[in-house]
Formats: structure tokens, C-alpha cells, sequence
């Protein structure tokens, strides 16, 4: 180790001859106290120089003389460096704390060293510095100075090495994020139950109502999160549908019942970004269950779409090889087109990886099972060897760690060790028995031990109790498999409830789709010719009659218009705009245009409605700045999505309690859906066409044309604008000074005060497109929030005044009316008060609803006109033409 | 021949048009077509087209390419920014037509994909300030739509 000599030096010239250095210590300090505010840098950095110097005569006395010399000389310099920060004294006072066997202040200064002045520490030094470091739990640190300990000492012992070892695995554990939240409560749990029982008699709304309050009472709890995410994708709620499913994930991030269809429901939406995040979801689902064949085809179509020919051929690689042949051709055309674009150019960069964003946990097992997870991505027999050692490690400290039994059944069913496996899986379960997964693995694994048939099921049971949907699957099969139809129908069924988009949901469908048929078959085999001749009409009208149409619907709930308005900008735009411009042109050009003519139109018709590939010598596209992009792969084309977007309204209805008949009542919808089912039915004559029109002959073309023209019918001009205009009429409500003075006086009544003094100035006529009731709850909530304000600052009885006036969106020419309403209460009101997550509850409900109409709410100062008003807030409310 | 700048986020109008239309009208066009904002301008920079179509919905360009300040968006809707986007792609044949206006030479035919026949006073509006926008009605036919391009 160095000696600071040059300070010693130095400090020894600055002791002038024949003083007494006591003496001229105290004399020093005194003098510097007395110049310290004149120039108090220099003054210090004498006066520490000076005790520096001080110390160094004490240690130069003989021991004999001064037993204490050593604990003198220490206080000296601890004075110094409390006079100056000289990277010589902090050396020299290590120094000293090592001489005297002062481990926690040699610690402590080695420490500070390390940081300031590495170069000079030597090997004893950083030894302590990296035991500290591991004392604190920073082996980053630790790491660094047993690296530079071993560089100064030329080797590692082996002691070290191993102490290395375990600290770059303890470092790279605490970069890995591990979700843990506590097993949710009994009444969580009870919340969540009665909540499954709502959703099975079909009440959603309290099904919604149960599954949230199980949540915000033990947040995390996977299986009603999955439950929520079900429900609200089911009713077209995707923002909220997002939320729930990435609450499920949060605590359990392979449940891949909430990979899959939050994967869908992000790939929908506009932003890159979140389809960036989709792409990740489904990849990761793919990793954790690569069985099943249909999320390989997703993949597929999704790096398709994205743009990554390469990533799309290999997912489709792996889907052709687990099917059979018959659903592997119907994949060739997108294969054929992959690998075109594949030759042809570069693909897009990939989307980045997730932040791994290390949670908190309080179980003291999260370290070691972080090493276990670090050890089991090593891969090799050693390293899952140290993993479950630290497994062990974890379940000793805190076996209510389910997450550490899970990854131990992980490692042993790897190693064969089936028993090892059931064992863990049943302690895991055992830990938190509210979790779906560990049952399921549990069931997974005695399904495929000869002779324990019974017992899987039975784990299945109890995996299904826990809301696990492959349970329901699973048992549903068993179920038809013993011939207990009733039974497999109920659980089918409860499955397209609760998880329309699982990957079970196809087969659950097949299956009541075939019972359906058969029940249709046996019921017309049995029926006598009287009854035939008494049914048959009854079928034709009963379908017919039944139900209500949308007009019908919106009419008895007009709140219901918000979910229906996209739906129908989706009919309008995809099917009418788009099919208007497609058909009737394409059905002259098949009628009247030469082979090739005929070839092209129906090669487009194919691509356009039912999203299949064109073949090569097609005529190329226009030019544009940067060159056409090709047209949206695997979408299903127009005609599919035109019927899922039907359907939707359909099932939108059904979870409202309404039955829309789109099919055969609705004067607008159910054209549109004969239409379709007419394109439909000519796909095979446009293949015959597309490929060979001469073969095909004139009577294909003329079916075609037929279908096509008829079609086109369907998809009347008409049509658009009575959807239009049905929105706009269930949803108007005109803007009545009297109704909105009316709800002031109630909500003062409620609160027992007197009706406040109340402004309105509007113009005749205007409409807004928010239903009545809804337009009352937001007057109702903004008079409560200001009546309450005015008694919280004992103002005095309140002012208000409305002013509305009509306007337009100044880009999209949309009507708009504006509505302040402002208030004399000295009390603020920001824009961050309402959208806050913080925003108090009525004030909430406010921005929810205008939101839910396209609206926007906003507060802030009055406009000048309002005079002796101090605060505005301010509704911009979409409005009807001929209104504003 | 008559140009005509298209603009939409993929080639299903540029297809249509150019596959499907009556011979006399088409030969007698020359599609170009623009996915975007800037690309519109470039085209316009190179040559004044007589007539423009405008698609209205562009949900499948990243929110960079979208015409319209998406920062002022998301203040205006309370820092809701999934909500702006949404809006800027299911408004993007306003916003684009918005942006173009100032380079559009004066008169031209205008077509925006989006049926305004029911709503005659917001088209008013609109044609303050590009007096030869129309509105493509829902379910109209490729002649039809050529017939407003002025083809």
C-alpha cells in the first residue's frame, strides 16, 4: 500500500520550529475560525494541513512514550477531513483504520475510496470494498472489486471463483422481472364465483360488476381478469377488454388464455406500436404452448401483414406441419405469395423486445428464484442442477412462493422426473389455490400416466373451478366422449361465453355447430307430413317475425348507440363504400370484357372479397411517390369481415338482452347479409374463371354476374344513409333551457339548498348526437360537483349560468355544440381535475360519458362574456346537421 | 388525358380504378397514387393532377404517417392518446384534404370517400375552402365515381 509522503512532508514544513504542536493546533484552528469568513477555502485547507502534519509527529513518538498514539493520530486526521476533502487525508485515514484493526471505518473509507481515487487502493482494500458491497446486496459492485482484488493478487483462490460465479448469476437475477401478487382473499374469491354464475345465466352486467370488485379487492387475480377480458371482448369493449387481460398477465405472464386474445385484440388497434406489442404476445404464446396449430397460422398472417416474409414463412412452416393435408393446401397461395416477397425484398425490423421492468416483491424467496430462472436459461445439466438447489432454497423461505414450485415441476418433468414434477405442481397449488395454471399442468400431467385417467379428470375439475378455459375444453370432450351430450353442450357452450376468443372457442363452435345440424336432422326425420305441413310454413315466418330490427332496438335504448356507431362505420365504409365501387363495375367487365378481361376482374374479385391470393400476370398497379403497397394481407376480405361485422351487431344485441334479426327483419341489414351470402356462393365460379375463363364457360359467367349485380343491390346507396340517419335520430337530443334549469333544482333539492340564481342562453333547435338520459347524468354531475364546491367554500349560495352555442370542427366540418357552463364559487377546476386519475367520482362519470360519445370536456376561466363567473367548464358535444 | 391523384392507404381505389372501370373513362385517366401526407406533396410538387380522390379511413399506416397535429390532439382530448390517433386514422381524408388545400389548384374536382349527401351544410363548410369538394356516396358505383372525378 502507498504512503501519501509527499503530504506528510508538507505537512510537516507547515509545524513551525520550537512550537509546541498542541499549542499551535488550537492557535491555528482559533485563528482559522476567525478568517473562515473572509476566505474560508484556504483557511481550511491550512488548517487540515496543519492537523495532518500534527498526526504525523504523534505517530512518530515511541510506543513506549504514547500507548495512544495511534488512536490520536486517527482523531487528528478525522478533524483534517472534516476541514478538507483532500483525496491524500481520506487515503491516510484509511490507512490508519487498517493499522488499527478498525474494520468498519476501513470498510466504510475503503468505500469512498473506491469510488474517488480506485487507482490507489490496493488489494486488501478492495477486498473489503467487495465484501461490503456484498453485504449490501450489490453484487454488481461486489464483482468489480473482486476483479480488480484478483487482477492486484494475480489469480483467483478457489473460493473466489465460485463466489464470482454465484455473484454474475445473482447480478443477472435482478434484472428478471417476476409478478407477484398475493393469493386473492375469500371474499375475492366469492366476488369472482358468483361472478362465473352471473355470467352463465347470462347477466352481464352483473357478471361485469362481480369480476371488477374480485379484482379491486386482490388485484392480480389472474382468473377473474380472464374472466373480466372475456366478458368486455365479447361485448366489443376493447380498451377495457385490454385492461383485464393485461391484468392477467401481470400476475400470471404464460397464461396463454390472455396471450391469445389480448394478441388479437392489439393487433386491431391502430397504433404500430401496439401492434408491435401483439406480435410479442402471440411469439410469446407460441414459445410456452407450440401445440396447437391455429396460433401458427395467426402468426403467420400477422407477420404477413406486418411485413416480415420470412418470420411469416416460418410460422406457416410450422402450422402446415400440424395439419393435414386438406388444410395445408388451403395455406399454398399464402405460402406461394410469402415466398415471392421473400425473394423480393428486405423485411421491416422486427419489434423490439419488452422492457423487463423488475417488480416488487415482499416474498424473501424472490432472489433465489430469480437465480434459479438465471441458471435454468444457462441450459446446460450443472446449471439446472444450481437452479434447483435455488428452488430449494426459495420454497424453504417462504413455501407460499408458488411461482418457485412451479419453475421446480418445470425443471423435473424436463428431467423425467414425473413424480418430482406432481409433487411440486400439488405444492404449488397448495400455496395459492386460487391459480388455474398449476392445476392445469397438474391434469395435463396424470392425463398422460397410464391408469389415472380419473384422477386427471378430477384435476380438471378443480382447474376448471379456478377459471381455467382449456378445463372446459377438456372436460367438455370428455364429456362427448362418455356420450354425455347434455353436458358437453353446457360446458361448449359456457367456453364460446367466456372465452370467444381461446383457442378451444373453434372447436367448441364445430361442435355445437354439428349438434345443431344433427338436432335439425332428427327433428326433420321425425316429423310426420301433417307436421311438416304445419312447421314448414312456421319456419319460414317464425325466423322471420321474431326479434326486433335495429331501428327497433336503438329506439328502446338509444344508450346502446355507442357500441352499435363503429360498428355501422365499419358496415358503411368496408362493405357499402368499398362493395359499391367493386361490383357492379366488375360484373359489366366479366360480362362484356375479352378472356383476359375476364381472368383479371375475377382474380381481383377473389383478392378483394374473399382476401385470396392473386396469381402471377396480373397487370401492375399505378405509380405513385413510393410505389403502391401491397393490398392487405390475410384480412379475409370483405366479405368475411362484412359478416363478422354483422355478426357483431348481433352479438351486441344478444349480450344487451336484445335479438336483432338481422337476417331476415331489418330492412338494411338483412339484404346486406343476403348479399353476402350471395358473393359467397359464387367464390368457386370466380376460381373456375380466375384461372381458366374459356373452361369455366358462359354459364359461370353469367352466375357470377348475376350474383354480383344482386349483390350490388343489397349494397344500395340508400342503405349507408339510413344507417346513418337511425344513429342520429335514436341518439338526438335537443338542448332545453328548461329541462337542464329543471335538473339544477334537483340536484339542489337533494342537498337541501335553495335553487341558485341559473343563466341559459341557447339557440333554438340544437340537437346533440348523446342520448337524453345520458345528457342528464352529465348536467346532474356538473351541478352536484359545483353545489358541493359552493358549500365546501361556505361562498354563499352559488351563481351559474349556461351558454351554448352551435359551431364545427374546424378540419372535419363536423357539427358541434358547445356548452359552458360556468359558476361564481371560488373553488379551482382544472381539465386535470376531470381526466385525473384522481378526478372525483362524478366528475369521472362526466368525462366517461362524453368520451363515449366522441365528446370533449375541458375546464377552465369563463369566457369574458359570463362576467362575475370564476370558472367554466366546457362540453363539445357531437351535434346534428341542420343544427349547428 | 386527365391525372388523378389518389390518395389511401392501400391500392384497393387505385386497383378498382384502374381494373374495373369502363374503358373510355379509365383510358382516358392517368392514376398516381399517394399513401400519405407527404407523399401527396411530393406528387403535387412535381405536377398539378386535375382532379384528387381522398380515402377517408387510413387504419393502416403508423400514426407518423398520419396527417394532423397529433400533439395538439391529445391535449384537446385530455392526454388521451390511443383516442387522438384513432381519430387522425378515422378522419384522415379531412385532415388530408385539410393539409392539401393550400396546393390544390383552384377548382379542381375533389372527391372525399365519405357520403356527405345528408350532411350539406358541413360540405358547405368544407368547400369554403375547397370549393370543387364532393362527397363520394355510400355504395356508388366506379363510373359513378369516375363521372365526379371528371373523367
Amino acid at each position: 500500500m502507498g504512503r501519501p509522503d509527499g503530504a506528510r512532508t508538507r505537512a510537516r514544513r507547515l509545524v513551525p520550529a520550537g512550537v509546541a504542536p498542541a499549542a499551535f493546533v488550537m492557535a491555528f484552528v482559533l485563528a482559522a475560525a476567525l478568517v473562515v469568513p473572509a476566505r474560508p477555502a484556504r483557511a481550511q485547507e491550512s488548517c487540515a494541513d496543519t492537523l495532518a502534519a500534527e498526526a504525523e509527529e504523534v505517530l512518530r513518538l515511541p510506543a513506549t512514550e504514547d500507548p495512544d498514539r495511534l488512536v490520536r493520530a486517527r482523531q487528528l486526521v478525522r478533524l483534517a477531513r472534516a476541514l478538507s476533502g483532500s483525496d491524500d487525508l481520506l487515503f491516510r485515514a484509511l490507512d490508519l483504520a487498517v493499522l488499527a484493526g478498525d474494520e468498519a471505518e476501513a470498510t466504510v473509507l475503503a468505500r469512498e475510496a473506491a469510488a474517488r481515487i480506485p487507482q490507489r487502493l490496493g488489494r486488501d482494500e478492495w477486498l473489503l470494498v467487495a465484501r461490503d458491497a456484498e453485504a449490501r446486496n450489490d453484487p454488481r459492485t461486489a464483482l468489480l472489486a473482486y476483479r480488480r482484488y484478483a487482477l492486484l493478487a494475480r489469480g483467483v483462490p478457489a473460493s473466489l471463483e465460485e463466489r464470482m460465479k454465484r455473484l454474475v448469476a445473482e447480478e443477472e437475477a435482478r434484472k428478471i422481472a417476476v409478478p407477484s401478487f398475493p393469493p386473492p382473499t375469500r371474499a375475492a374469491r366469492r366476488a369472482f364465483a358468483e361472478g362465473k354464475d352471473a355470467l352463465a345465466r347470462g347477466d352481464r352486467d352483473g357478471a361485469r360488476r362481480l369480476l371488477s370488485h374480485a379484482l379491486a379487492l386482490s388485484p392480480g387475480y389472474s382468473a377473474a381478469a380472464l374472466a373480466l377480458g372475456g366478458l368486455e371482448a365479447g361485448a366489443g369493449r376493447a380498451q377495457e377488454a385490454i385492461a383485464a387481460y393485461r391484468e392477467a398477465l401481470a400476475a400470471e405472464p404464460d397464461r396463454v388464455e390472455a396471450l391469445l386474445p389480448l394478441s388479437s385484440l392489439l393487433w386491431e388497434e391502430p397504433d404500430r406500436s401496439l401492434k408491435e406489442e401483439s406480435l410479442r404476445l402471440l411469439e410469446h404464446a407460441l414459445v410456452v404452448r407450440p401445440e396447437p396449430a391455429r396460433p401458427w397460422l395467426t402468426a403467420a398472417e400477422r407477420w404477413a401483414e406486418w411485413g416480415d416474409a420470412a418470420r411469416a414463412l416460418d410460422r406457416l412452416d410450422a402450422y402446415r406441419a400440424r395439419v393435414p393435408a386438406r388444410e395445408r393446401r388451403a395455406t399454398d397461395a399464402l405460402a406461394q405469395r410469402l415466398r415471392l416477397r421473400l425473394s423480393a425484398g428486405s423485411a421491416p425490423p422486427a419489434p423490439a423486445e419488452a422492457d423487463s421492468a423488475p417488480l416488487d416483491s415482499a416474498s424473501p424467496a424472490l432472489p433465489s428464484y430469480r437465480l434459479a430462472q438465471v441458471y435454468l436459461a444457462r441450459g446446460d445439466v450443472a446449471s439446472e442442477h444450481d437452479a434447483l438447489a435455488a428452488l430449494s432454497e426459495a420454497e424453504r423461505l417462504d413455501p407460499g412462493f408458488a411461482l418457485a414450485h412451479d419453475l421446480s415441476a418445470t425443471i423435473l418433468e424436463r428431467r423425467g422426473d414425473r413424480p418430482g414434477a406432481e409433487a411440486a405442481l400439488r405444492r404449488s397449488i397448495a400455496a395459492d389455490p386460487s391459480r388455474a395454471t398449476p392445476r392445469e399442468r397438474l391434469a395435463r400431467l396424470l392425463s398422460e400416466e397410464p391408469g389415472r385417467g380419473a384422477e386427471a379428470e378430477a384435476a380438471w375439475r378443480e382447474a376448471e373451478r379456478t377459471g381455467s378455459r382449456e378445463a372446459l375444453a377438456v372436460l367438455a370432450r370428455l364429456a362427448d366422449g362418455r356420450g354425455d351430450d347434455a353436458e358437453a353442450r353446457r360446458l361448449y357452450a359456457r367456453l364460446l361465453v367466456e372465452a370467444p376468443d381461446s383457442a378451444g372457442a373453434e372447436e367448441a363452435e364445430r361442435y355445437l355447430s354439428a349438434w345443431r345440424r344433427d338436432r335439425q336432422r332428427l327433428a326433420a326425420v321425425a316429423a310426420t307430413a301433417t307436421l311438416a305441413a304445419i312447421l314448414v310454413p312456421l319456419a319460414l315466418v317464425v325466423p322471420r317475425r321474431r326479434g326486433t330490427t335495429l331501428s327497433g332496438w336503438l329506439g328502446k335504448a338509444p344508450a346502446d348507440a355507442v357500441a352499435v356507431r363503429p360498428l355501422v362505420g365499419r358496415l358503411r365504409h368496408e362493405t357499402l363504400k368499398h362493395g359499391g365501387l367493386l361490383l357492379r363495375d366488375a360484373a359489366r367487365r366479366l360480362r362484356d370484357g375479352d378472356e383476359a378481361a375476364r381472368r383479371d376482374a375475377a382474380g381481383l374479385l377473389l383478392h378483394r372479397l374473399f382476401g385470396e391470393a392473386e396469381g402471377d400476370g396480373r397487370p401492375g398497379g399505378g405509380t405513385g411517390a413510393a410505389g403502391a403497397p401491397a393490398a392487405p394481407a390475410g384480412t379475409g376480405g370483405l366479405v368475411a369481415e362484412s359478416r363478422r361485422t354483422l355478426d357483431s351487431l348481433v352479438a351486441s344485441a344478444r349480450e344487451r338482452g336484445v335479438t336483432l334479426n338481422a337476417r331476415y327483419k331489418d330492412p338494411v341489414l338483412a339484404p346486406l347479409g343476403a348479399a353476402l351470402r350471395g358473393l359467397e356462393r359464387v367464390r368457386g365460379p370466380l376460381r373456375a374463371l380466375a384461372s381458366d375463363p374459356e373452361r369455366a364457360g358462359r354459364r359461370a359467367v353469367d352466375a357470377v354476374v348475376q350474383a354480383l349485380e344482386r349483390a350490388a343491390q343489397g349494397m344500395s346507396p340508400a342503405a349507408g344513409a339510413h344507417l346513418g340517419r337511425l344513429l342520429d335520430e335514436a341518439t338526438a337530443t335537443p338542448v332545453v333551457p328548461d329541462e337542464i334549469a329543471r335538473l339544477l333544482a334537483a340536484a339542489a333539492s337533494e342537498r337541501g339548498v335553495p335553487v341558485p340564481p341559473f343563466e341559459v342562453t341557447a339557440p333554438d333547435g340544437l340537437r346533440v348526437r348523446v342520448p337524453r338520459a345520458d345528457l342528464a347524468t352529465v348536467f346532474r354531475n356538473l351541478f352536484a360537483n359545483a353545489l358541493d364546491a359552493a358549500r365546501d367554500a361556505r361562498s354563499g349560495p352559488p351563481r351559474l349560468a349556461l351558454l351554448v352555442e352551435a359551431a364545427r370542427d374546424p378540419v372535419t366540418g363536423q357539427a358541434v355544440a358547445r356548452l359552458v357552463l360556468a359558476d361564481d364559487v371560488p373553488r379551482p377546476l382544472t381539465s386535470e381535475m376531470i381526466h385525473g386519475r384522481a378526478a372525483e367520482r362524478g366528475l369521472g362519470v362526466v368525462a366517461d360519458i362524453v368520451r363515449a360519445h366522441e365528446g370533449l370536456v375541458t375546464a377552465g376561466p369563463p369566457p369574458a362574456s359570463l362576467r362575475g363567473m370564476e370558472k367554466a367548464v366546457v362540453l363539445e358535444l357531437p351535434a346534428l346537421e341542420g343544427t349547428a | 388525358m386527365r391525372t388523378v391523384l389518389l390518395v389511401e392507404d392501400g391500392t384497393e381505389y387505385l386497383e378498382a380504378f384502374e381494373r374495373l372501370a369502363p374503358a373510355a373513362e379509365a383510358e382516358g385517366a392517368r392514376f398516381v397514387r399517394a399513401g400519405s401526407l407527404s407523399e401527396a406533396r411530393a406528387l403535387l410538387a412535381r405536377g398539378a393532377p386535375d382532379a384528387v380522390f381522398l380515402d377517408v379511413v387510413f387504419d393502416r399506416v403508423g400514426e407518423d404517417a398520419l396527417a394532423g397535429d397529433l400533439a395538439s390532439l391529445i391535449a384537446r382530448f385530455g392526454g388521451d392518446r390511443r383516442r387522438a390517433v384513432r381519430h387522425l386514422a378515422e378522419n384522415q381524408g379531412f385532415y388530408l384534404l385539410d393539409a392539401l388545400a393550400p396546393a390544390l389548384p383552384p377548382g379542381i374536382p375533389v372527391v372525399l370517400a365519405y357520403d356527405l349527401d345528408v350532411e350539406p351544410q358541413r360540405l358547405a363548410a368544407l368547400r369554403s375552402r375547397v370549393p370543387g369538394l364532393v362527397g363520394l356516396p355510400d355504395g356508388a358505383s366506379l363510373s359513378e365515381a369516375l363521372a365526379l372525378l371528371g373523367c
